[in-house]
Parts: C-alpha cells; structure tokens; sequence
C-alpha cells in the first residue's frame, strides 16, 4: 500500500487536484469491486472514523459501529455520487451507525434533565441571575492556544449526559443542521434547540470554572 | 424591559439571528443594559467557538496538527491509525479479504 499517497488524500480543506485524483482513483476501484481499494479506505480513514465514533459511544461500541458503518459503505458504494469529499460521505454513515447504537442503549432522559439541572443558570424570583458570576477575559483564540483548555473543552463535552452529548456533537462538533439533528435523533427541532441551548449553558457553567476572571 | 431569564432563554436564537426582530430588539436593549447578561452571551459565545474548535482536528479534514493532540503524541486511545485486529476484522466483515 501506498502510505504516502494515501495519507495526503485526506489532507486539507483546500481544493487540491492530486487529492480530488486520488479520491476519483479510490472511488473508481471501490465501485470496481476491488478488495486491495476498500483496505485502503479502511486503513486511511478508518482511524479518524473511529474518533467520530468514539464521541457517541463507548470503545466496544465504537469499533462495532464503526465496522458495521464501513462494510456498509461498501456494499453502497455505487449510492455515492462523489459531490462530497469521500471523508464527508464516510463521516455521515459513521454518525449514523454510532446513534443507532445509542438508540439500542435506550438511555432514560429524565435522568440526564436531572444531572443537566445543576450546571444551569439560576434566578431569583424578579427574573435576574441568582449567580451572575464573572466574565470572560480571553478570545477563543487565546482559550484554544491553551492546550489544557482544548483538553478540558473535549472531556467537558464528552461528559454531558449523553442526550445533550449527543445534540450538542451532531450541531456543534459534527456540523449537521437542526433539521437534520432532529431526523437523526427522531426528535422535533424545538426539542433540538432546547436539548442544544441546555447541553451549551451546562458546558459553559462547567468552563467558567476554570475560565472566568479570578477562576 | 426583558428579564434576565428571558433574556438567556432567547440566548440561541439571539446568537443565531433567529429572532422575530422586536424581540431581537428586546434582547440587544437587555443586552446593553445588563452587564451580567452581556458577559453571559460573551462567555456563551466564546463557549460555541471553542467546543466547535476543539474537536476540529480528527473530525472532517487535516490530520491532527501536532499541536491539537493535548500536548502529546496521540495516546493509543487517540491513534490516528486502526488497529491491524479492527481492519482485519472490517476487512472479513465486508468479505473484502484478499
């Protein structure tokens, strides 16, 4: 196998002819048939793949779906019309595969309202914050150069209960819309945008501890 | 004027420009009155911009940058490559052994 070839077809966001080539050669030999063209798609972007997974699910969990998500990118590798990159594409049956496994866990929301319920705001009866805190003094650039704030902003989302997890990652992290939220969670996209809000102020409750001013 | 639970109710769709514009209205004049609010919609924001960053590098794109990873090397649990037992088995799920 061609590791440096490889590597650069999932290279960067820019438009880039030797990757676009690259991604046309794999897709052609994928639609071929060819065993050597689908190990080599395993093997280039299954790894990131399973990162996808491992956000929705745990580690057994995450390597079943994504397997189940590969094999069945090839068995339908002729539904794809190349209009997206092949990582897009493999992103999207990734996310799918990983919430049907969550669907089958049948996580009890009313738990995860309850232990939401701590991280958001406060008010007193006239509608003003009970516990107004303090700013932010830092942009997000300056947060993100932070590589213990990154760390801490990936395990705090990580730790949310897994209902706003889940919203919050598929809006937030994995780019879908609300409407496509809402189909993927068999959900309304009112409930989408509450579940979202929520799973947003618990995780800035969680921040503030560690980022507002005298924090 | 607004409260400032409505105000944070409204948070959302105020930061997405997706309010009917006099409550849009009603929550700029709560904004610039109430420093507590303004500093919650900054922290808010702030919130989105670095949760949406932080996973950024092992999601759609690049490779991790070198310094995305925590400050290390990607543990095994951060491996960028499959583990050879995980492809072996994908590659037999799929009955694409060679």
């Amino acid at each position: 196998m061609d590791s440096a070839r490889t590597s650069s077809s999932v290279g960067p966001a820019q438009p880039d002819l030797a990757v676009l080539s690259d991604e046309q050669t794999l897709v052609a030999d994928l639609k071929a048939g060819d065993p050597a063209a689908y190990e080599r798609l395993v093997r280039v972007y299954g790894g990131r793949m399973l990162q996808v997974a491992r956000r929705f699910l745990d580690e057994e969990d995450a390597r079943d779906a994504l397997q189940e998500a590969l094999v069945s990118a090839w068995k339908s590798i002729d539904r794809f019309d190349g209009q997206s990159k092949v990582s897009t594409w493999l992103h999207r049956i990734v996310v799918n595969a990983s919430l049907m496994r969550l669907r089958k866990k049948n996580t009890k929301i009313e738990k995860a309202t309850e232990a939401l319920e701590p991280l958001l705001p406060k008010y007193l009866e006239d509608g003003h914050r009970a516990d107004p805190g303090s700013g932010w003094t830092e942009t997000p650039e300056q947060l993100l150069g932070r590589q213990e704030v990154r760390a801490l902003v990936r395990r705090s989302i990580l730790d949310l209960p897994e209902s706003y997890r889940t919203v919050l990652l598929l809006r937030d992290i994995e780019g879908l819309s609300g409407k496509e939220t809402a189909e993927a969670m068999d959900l309304t996209v009112s409930a989408v945008k509450v579940r979202l809000h929520r799973a947003r102020q618990a995780l800035r409750e969680i921040l503030a501890d560690h980022l507002a001013e005298g924090a | 004027m607004m409260t400032c639970e409505q105000f944070i109710d409204h948070l959302l769709d105020f930061d997405e420009g997706d309010l009917p514009s006099e409550t849009d209205r009603l929550c700029r004049e709560h904004s610039a009155l109430c420093k507590q609010c303004a500093d919650y919609l900054d922290s808010y924001q702030k919130t989105v911009a670095v949760g949406k960053a932080a996973f950024k590098s092992d999601s759609h794109g690049s490779e991790p940058a070198a310094d995305t990873v925590d400050n290390q090397r990607p543990s095994a649990m951060e491996s960028y490559e499959l583990p050879e037992e995980l492809v072996q088995s994908i590659l037999t799920a799929a009955g694409a052994v060679r």
